[in-house]
């Protein structure tokens, strides 16, 4: 059994079930940890815990106001959420082992495979450095932000994104993604969808103090005899590779990246400008040339 | 399966396993552009540069007599600036905040670098334009125009291929796995366009030398996009990226807006014909090729986004810039 | 674009970033997202948090929720 978070010893501040004001630095209650700016915070999302019961999806609905959107059934298990969209920032993927439903139950997961899935907040994020007018930005906290006040719906940041996360929503014409709960951070509050999980399958904090504790996760659970458990977005890792560096929300999964529809070796977009631009220019100038062949005669 | 195996060992779901997917959704959101609106910029942006850079070109060694040729490719400077920029803002979802993306400039987004091209170009391009008109009144204005011209051809040259760098800069397998080959098509098809609408400008003033030799130039560009287009093909299908689309009405137009006028041009240099119709056609037929170039990578690019295999293949460790 | 088009008042309970909730006087609740042609900017939404509003607004086909064109602060006293 792994242990569980350390208990701050604040929680004795508060003995009775009703609180009279808001807690201040609530974080370090429920996620073991002081939210300062400056530091570089994230997620590490263990799917090997998940027991898709959504829960993050609806606490961050609730938390940002989001509406309901993906209206209908699916048909794809039990995920009737289907991506993440402008309206919906936290995604719970649902795989079923369908090709051979065994007999007997494996005493791993059942053959199911859960994931909730979320902006990655990449350390170089493609969205921002594809934004044009400065609206996607690094907040305090180290997590990429789109200020609603500047984003005129461009849309260049969604097929920038390698993860298909950023949406623009025709409805209000910007671009949506995680926050990272940006307000709550600002507040002292660890972000809704980490605080609702009732597994510890999402795990708020300092991503170096996250890495370190999935690496650990990733050793436990090699020694319980889970050899596939592997880390997504870590540095040197899948998903974050061509100059990502690495991705401040990340995972722990047990099956091919592509699995749970994640792309095993991302490329920064930025890389490819300057290449771009240089053998365009070269092709413009050589036919310039061809033109001032053809046409110089002097008078 | 049992505890120790690894799950990777068993296929989930059907397919091979490099080709898995999650219940082929889409892994990534295709860009959300009209491809009419943004197909029709990048061609008008590609036409404009592309006239006033060779336009400023014939200024500086044509022939004296062939004034109306730069003329005319002043003229078509303008497209960018005008109907280039409406359609811009018409594809923004907020377009009221287009000023916005005058806020910054960013060497990492080619979206903000190509905004600032265009500022430039239009600057430029307006100044020469405009002195040009009036240079009638103000004879000195010429040398004025003579020396704006430059800037506005450098920034010409950027403004009619960038915009593959816009694409390629993006995580859509189709953009993004030639992105040498597509800024090369997408430079050649606009110096084809430039060069056909200035042919088509100087045959109507009677300058026939002059349209000749733009319409050779037309089909030097035309062939180099051939070739870059070939080249771009090739790299899709080695990474097995599928490069058609649902329809394909829209590629084989653009196919046959390259090819076509090249056969013409052929046709009317073997039989010596006189008579100017072919090539007025293959200048009309190039145009229409190069904005069908255009929309058809724009409507490719976005369904290749949906289509996660694509993505996948395309998103592979061998894949990986080296040195990163 | 005015066709469809519907006014509904209450009190603003949450705002977040282009989007607000607001809550009747008979305690329904609704969710509205500010539309890109509406004279007011998403930033200017906190001012009405907590506030009486009239908003008028049209239905969404994709999204629980609904789409305001204008959000009017009504002058009585807040409840």
């Amino acid at each position: 059994m792994s242990k569980g978070l350390p208990l701050s010893k604040r929680v004795l501040e508060y003995p009775d079930s009703r609180l009279p004001h808001m807690m201040p630095d609530e974080a370090e209650l429920t996620a073991g940890i002081r939210v300062v700016s400056g530091k570089s915070y994230g997620f590490f999302t263990d799917t090997t815990v998940c027991i898709g019961c959504k829960a993050c999806e609806v606490a961050c609905k609730e938390w940002n106001n989001l509406p309901a959107d993906h209206l209908g059934l699916t048909g794809n298990s039990y995920d009737n959420t289907g991506a993440l969209s402008a309206n919906t920032w936290r995604h719970v993927a649902f795989i079923e082992n369908l090709a051979d439903r065994p007999t007997g139950m494996p005493a791993f997961q059942s053959n199911w495979l859960m994931m909730s899935d979320v902006c990655k907040h990449c350390h170089n994020p493609p969205c921002m450095e594809a934004c044009p007018t400065g609206a996607l930005f690094k907040t305090e906290f180290d997590t990429v932000v789109v200020q609603q006040d500047i984003c005129n719906g461009c849309g260049y940041c969604v097929p920038a994104c390698p993860f298909g996360v950023v949406d623009v929503s025709k409805l209000d014409g910007k671009a949506h993604k995680c926050t990272l709960c940006y307000d709550r951070l600002k507040g002292g509050l660890e972000p809704a969808c980490a605080k609702s999980c009732p597994t510890d399958s999402i795990q708020f904090g300092e991503v170096a103090d996250l890495q370190e504790r999935a690496r650990r996760r990733v050793e436990e659970l090699h020694g319980l005899g889970v050899t596939s458990a592997y880390l997504y977005g870590t540095p040197g890792g899948p998903g974050a590779t061509g100059g990502l560096a690495y991705l401040n929300a990340f995972f722990l999964l047990t099956e091919t990246p592509e699995t749970y529809n994640l792309p095993e070796a991302p490329t920064r977009p930025a890389n490819r400008v300057a290449a771009s631009l240089v053998s365009g220019l070269a092709a413009v100038a050589g036919l310039a040339l061809a033109a001032l062949a053809l046409f110089v005669h002097p008078d | 399966m049992t505890a120790t195996q690894p799950p990777s060992a068993t296929p989930i779901g059907r397919g091979p396993e490099e080709d898995r997917t999650y219940y082929g959704r889409p892994a990534l959101k295709a860009a959300p552009f009209e491809k009419w609106v943004v197909g029709g910029y990048i061609f008008l942006a590609g036409l404009s540069g592309a006239a006033q850079l060779l336009s400023t070109v014939a200024d500086l060694v044509g022939r004296k007599k062939d004034e109306a040729v730069v003329s005319y490719g002043r003229w078509l400077s303008a497209l960018a600036p005008t109907v280039g920029s409406a359609l811009l803002i018409y594809d923004l979802n907020t377009p009221k905040r287009f000023y916005n993306m005058l806020r910054i400039l960013k060497r990492t987004s080619p979206m903000s670098i190509g905004t600032w091209l265009l500022m430039a170009f239009s600057a430029f391009g307006g100044m020469t334009l405009s002195c040009t008109l009036l240079a009638g009144r103000l004879p000195r204005l010429r040398r004025v125009a003579r020396v704006t011209q430059i800037p506005a051809a450098v920034a010409g040259a950027g403004l009619s291929t960038y915009t593959a760098s816009l694409l390629s800069a993006t995580s859509t397998p189709l953009w993004a796995a030639a992105p040498k080959a597509l800024a090369i098509r997408f430079g050649s098809s606009s110096v084809a366009a430039g060069a056909a609408a200035l042919s088509l400008g100087a045959r109507h003033r009677g300058r026939h030398r002059a349209a000749r030799d733009l319409d050779t130039l037309m089909v030097v560009a035309l062939m180099v996009e051939a070739l870059a287009t070939v080249a771009s093909e090739n790299t899709c299908h080695k990474k097995r990226i599928s490069v058609g689309t649902e329809g394909n009405g829209l590629q084989a137009a653009a196919t046959v807006g390259m090819l076509l006028p090249v056969g013409l041009h052929a046709i009317s240099i073997a039989t010596r014909r006189r008579d100017t119709r072919l090539q007025h056609w293959a200048s009309w037929i190039a145009l229409a090729g190069s904005l069908c170039l255009r929309v058809s990578v724009l409507e490719a690019g976005i369904e290749s986004a949906n289509r996660p295999r694509d993505y996948f293949r395309f998103a592979r460790p061998e894949n990986l810039p080296p040195g990163t | 674009m005015t066709e469809g088009r519907k006014t509904m008042e209450g009190t603003v309970l949450l705002v977040q970033e282009g989007r607000f909730m607001l809550v009747t006087e008979h305690g329904d609740s609704r969710l509205f997202i500010l539309s890109w042609r509406a004279a007011s900017e998403p930033q200017q939404l906190s001012e009405i948090n907590r506030r009486k509003v009239r908003v008028t607004y049209t239905k969404a086909h994709d999204i629980i929720g609904h789409v305001a064109h204008s959000v009017q602060v009504l002058e009585e006293a807040e409840t």
